[in-house]
């Protein structure tokens, strides 16, 4: 925060509003390049360099295009990947939109309490959380062990390396991105709609159908078309979880690069994908700044359509009617004497998803703790043998220290940078903003390894693949995007009013900064920090690409753990990872609420 | 108890409803008859709206009953009830057009296309908007918007129709354009409407019959004159129209008359409305503009000296508040003329008012 308030000094100091001399120059420039700068740099040049390599270095190719799509293997990989990705997505979207509707109804603290819930797993490592589902889903799992316990059945199932445990791990990773979408659209809904439609005639599901559901369509294609893009480019979970059988595009483009060293098709790929990722992005802006289209969706065919939806619950209803009419008048005491109580299906499919979220970061704990030298639950005997381990050997414990380094480095110059970034984007206003904030967001939208194969094809050339400073370029990349998103958000929420206030109290913009701005958007800004702090911790897919044999990250070498040990100790780290997370994210929390208690006391004063 | 219930539209008995510690509505009871049109008037969190949602079947009472054409309906869902409801925001739908809006609740009671647009173009004839019907809702002004949740109510023939606060996002002119129009929709339709309010001229302006809300209960009930000339209680006195509420012993009866001692500086006589006994402390109210400021009191009316202490012209008439017994203000209003020779502040006056002009209030009479 103090490194903050430093950088935009000069930016802020430098534009003294003299009187009636002219205004001086705007901080925006010197505020927006150093985000400008990095993204430059370790991201548009490095694409460019896939671009040109995939149309070949020296002359113009169209060949490993062409390659690509001659071959069959090839294809047959993307059309699986596309499946696979509309499978995660359809999945997603049906247990996503129970737990969204419940958020909605919870009131409060429990509301929070399930965004929690919800946001929890998307800040523990996807390291960690594929790596449970390996140790439920496994041979000698907790799904098998309890099967053959019970005597259900004989030999274990397979369950792990199937296109089974790459749909679970996938949508354990991709709901929240569902979710969150689909919430903040549902909660802009005016609930008093449907007691509206209920007073006209409508009974629950028909109010549903005819009016929640065509209002939250919104949300539904944000999320499905977030949750797509993501799984189209996601790496980890499928590499980890799916069997040969199973292999996606981006496994393949990871096999070119570090197997095969085919750069020139690698390249191509990567551009294939790439493209399709920003079509589908462009879309997903427009479904978001598209108001609901009414016309299209509320003629007589959507009515007809909404119609045979309800037409079953409507069904039920009369026959239930009919039942109880059945009933002798006595028994029933006229009509309905008890406020009915509402069916709780969706309830129950949201709570039973939240617990299957948190189920398997949880379990990581007793797994621990085991004594036994492979992985049992329930542990036969407690001890902390892996955490002695983990202590004990200098290949976990020198990735977990250059992890802490490269974290906090990127913590500190992402906050800077990514602040100064959000105050131009939140308070100038300069031609073409919105380009330049789709430009630094995009590398969180791009598919890492992507990004990966890129800066790994740059990097090369410049002796930064196996050092520091390659990895903390690279992580910055991720980490600025979430500060931005952050602080500006906040920023937002700060009305101008208060800054111009303090401009007539005779503050000078960058006092004005520092006395009201950012103590206002404090707790943001700390937000940020630990999210910037968590994108370079956490991250596995750039590190793979980018480690040496002497530096690499904790995630590398979990990564490494999981495909060639089976100890406990990957289970021991992963526990410590959780519990990091979690007490960072408490943290955050608890900071979040006190500022907003004291924010929200200042704005009051304001308004009355 | 059956033919007895079916002379009306709606029969509330002892209806309650707590939220925790709260009671929003304590054991109210209310019947609204067929074609009369009722309003639960009262401050904001005096249960009105608590009240109204319950009979529109949104909120579940704690106990008691609602009857809707005599059946028994207390925990009937809404869709059930046939009942129509305008939302103070209107609740029209977003993703719908005018026309669709209108046709929603003709389309979840299955009519065919045929017979919804004929009757859709009729509700949109009703409230003289014939030409919207292809617009989006979010095209049109706050009045029409009103109007068509207004037509979205009629055109399925409710039993009843409930409003809640239906005009208070309007501005004064629009507000008062739609009190009437709406006051005539019902004349014409002859529909029951009942209706919720804070604002009390709206209640003047609309109601058949005015059901005064305070903390929960029903305060009185009764024809906007009888509500206006003759309050039960102090709150009534001063939450319809402006008064005077004015404290007093009781000296004695003579025939139907309640003779007060009024701050020891006068003797007022009012209509015995209630048994009182000589000694007790009682208030009583006279209207602003009952009040004359009179050189020469006329006999067999009330008559208290005074100072003129105000004077304010506030357009059509011009008030004065003159310091009576020492230090009550009390507030007297008469047209403005321009030939007035007018009193200033500072001159000593005389107030007189009809007897019948003086209502005892029920209640402690004690100065609160």
């Amino acid at each position: 925060m103090q490194a903050s308030g430093t950088s935009s000094n000069g930016a802020l100091a430098g534009s003294p509003a003299t009187a009636g001399a002219k205004p001086g120059p705007s901080p925006v420039p010197l505020l927006l390049a150093p985000a400008l700068i990095l993204l430059l740099g370790v991201f548009i040049v490095p694409l460019l360099g896939v671009l040109f390599e995939s149309v070949g270095r020296a002359e113009f190719t169209v060949g490993h295009y062409i390659e690509v799509f001659d071959n069959e293997v090839l294809m047959r990989v993307l059309v699986r990947t596309i499946v696979l990705s509309l499978v995660v997505t359809a999945i997603c979207l049906l247990l996503g939109y129970p737990i969204a509707w419940v958020m909605l109804l919870s009131s409060g603290w429990m509301q929070r309490f399930i965004a929690l819930l919800i946001v929890l797993p998307l800040w523990t490592s996807l390291l960690v959380r594929t790596y449970a589902w390996m140790v439920i889903l496994g041979r000698k799992g907790l799904v098998n062990e309890t099967l053959i316990t019970l005597g259900a059945i004989d030999a274990p199932l397979t369950l792990l390396y199937t296109r089974f445990s790459v749909y679970i791990g996938m949508v354990h990773i991709m709901l929240p991105f569902m979710v969150l979408p689909l919430f903040a659209v549902m909660r802009r809904i005016d609930t008093s709609l449907l007691s509206g439609a209920w007073s006209l005639g409508a009974n629950r599901p028909m109010a549903f159908f005819f009016v929640f559901l065509p209002l939250s369509m919104p949300g539904i294609l944000a999320g499905s078309l977030l949750v797509f893009i993501l799984s189209i480019g996601f790496f980890v979970t499928p590499a980890l979880l799916g069997g040969l059988g199973d292999t996606t595009f981006v496994m393949l483009i990871e096999r070119q690069v570090n197997r095969l060293g085919n750069w020139p098709l690698a390249a191509a790929m990567s551009v294939i994908l790439l493209v399709a990722t920003l079509v589908l992005v462009i879309v997903y802006n427009r479904v978001l700044s598209s108001r609901v289209d009414g016309s299209a969706l509320s003629t007589a065919v959507w009515v007809r359509l909404m119609s045979l939806a309800a037409f079953g619950s409507f069904l039920v209803e009369r026959i239930v009617d009919t039942l109880a009419s059945a009933v002798p008048r006595t028994l029933r005491g006229g009509p309905r004497q008890r406020p009915p109580s509402t069916f709780p299906f969706a309830a129950i499919v949201a709570w039973a998803t939240i617990l299957l979220m948190i189920f398997p970061i949880a379990i990581l704990y007793p797994l621990s703790f085991s004594d036994a030298p492979y992985l049992q639950f329930p542990p036969a005997e407690y001890s902390t043998r892996w955490y002695e381990n983990y202590f004990a050997r200098r290949d976990w414990v020198r990735p977990t220290i250059i992890s802490f380094e490269v974290g906090f480095i990127v913590m500190i110059f992402g906050t800077v940078i990514g602040t100064a970034a959000a105050v131009a984007l939140a308070r100038g206003s300069f031609a073409g903003k919105k380009l330049v904030l789709g430009l630094l967001l995009s590398p969180i939208i791009v598919p890492t390894i992507i990004s990966a194969v890129a800066l790994y094809y740059v990097f090369a050339t410049l002796g930064l693949v196996g050092t520091r400073t390659g990895l903390v370029l690279a992580h910055l990349i991720l980490a600025v995007p979430f500060v931005i998103v952050v602080v500006a958000s906040a920023l937002e929420r700060v009305d101008p009013a208060l800054e111009q206030a303090a401009g007539t109290l005779g503050a000078t913009r960058f006092t004005t900064f520092r006395k009201v701005t950012l103590p206002l958007i404090r707790p943001a800004v700390i937000t940020a920090a630990l999210f910037a702090f968590l994108a370079s911790f956490d991250e596995v897919v750039i590190a793979i690409f980018l480690s040496g044999v002497r530096i690499k990250t904790l995630p590398k070498r979990m990564w490494d753990g999981i495909r060639e040990e089976i100890d406990p100790t990957t289970a021991a780290v992963a526990a410590l990872l959780v519990t990091l997370t979690v007490v960072l994210i408490i943290l955050a929390e608890v900071l979040r609420a006190r500022a907003s208690r004291r924010g929200a006391a200042g704005h009051d004063q304001f308004v009355k | 108890m059956n033919a007895q219930a079916s002379h009306h539209k709606l029969e509330i008995s002892e209806l309650r409803k707590t939220y925790g510690p709260v009671t929003a509505v304590a054991r109210v009871s209310l019947d609204v008859g067929e074609g009369e049109f009722v309003t639960l008037l009262g401050p904001s969190g005096s249960g009105k709206t608590t009240l109204l949602m319950m009979v529109a079947g949104l909120t579940w009472p704690d106990s008691g009953e609602v009857r809707i054409d005599g059946r028994r309906c207390t925990y009937l869902p809404s869709h059930k009830r046939d009942i129509g409801v305008v939302f103070q925001n209107y609740a029209l739908f977003p993703h719908l057009s005018v026309h669709e809006n209108i046709a929603f609740p003709l389309r979840m009671r299955r009519m065919s296309d045929q017979d919804i647009s004929r009757k859709v173009g009729q509700a949109l004839e009703t409230v003289r908007l014939p030409d919207v019907g292809a617009r989006e809702t979010s095209a049109l002004s706050g009045g029409q918007q009103q109007r068509i949740a207004l037509a979205r109510c009629i055109v399925y023939e409710p039993s009843i129709i409930l409003m809640d606060e239906p005009l208070g996002a309007l501005d004064k002119k629009l507000r008062e354009e739609m009190q009437l129009e709406i006051k005539h929709l019902h004349e014409k339709l002859g529909i029951t409407v009942l209706y919720v309010t804070h604002d009390q001229e709206e209640a003047m302006v609309m109601s058949d019959k005015i059901c005064l809300f305070n903390e929960g209960s029903i305060e009185q009930v009764g024809t906007p004159e009888e509500m206006y000339f003759s309050p039960r209680s102090k709150f009534a006195a001063s939450f319809l129209g402006e008064s005077n509420i004015l404290h007093a012993s009781v000296k004695g009866t003579r025939d139907d008359r309640a003779v007060l001692d009024f701050q020891g500086s006068a003797t007022v006589e009012a209509p015995l409305r209630f048994d009182v006994r000589a000694g007790q402390d009682v208030a009583f109210m006279v209207r602003p503009e009952s009040i004359v400021i009179a050189d020469e009191p006329e006999s067999g009316r009330n008559v208290v000296e005074g100072v003129v202490r105000d004077r304010i012209l506030t357009g059509g008439v011009t008030k004065y508040f003159v310091e009576v017994a020492g230090e009550v203000t009390v507030s007297a209003t008469s047209l403005t003329m321009r030939s007035e020779r007018g009193h200033r502040p500072g001159d000593r006056v005389r107030l007189d008012w009809s007897v019948h002009d003086t209502v005892v209030l029920h209640g402690d009479g004690a100065a609160q």
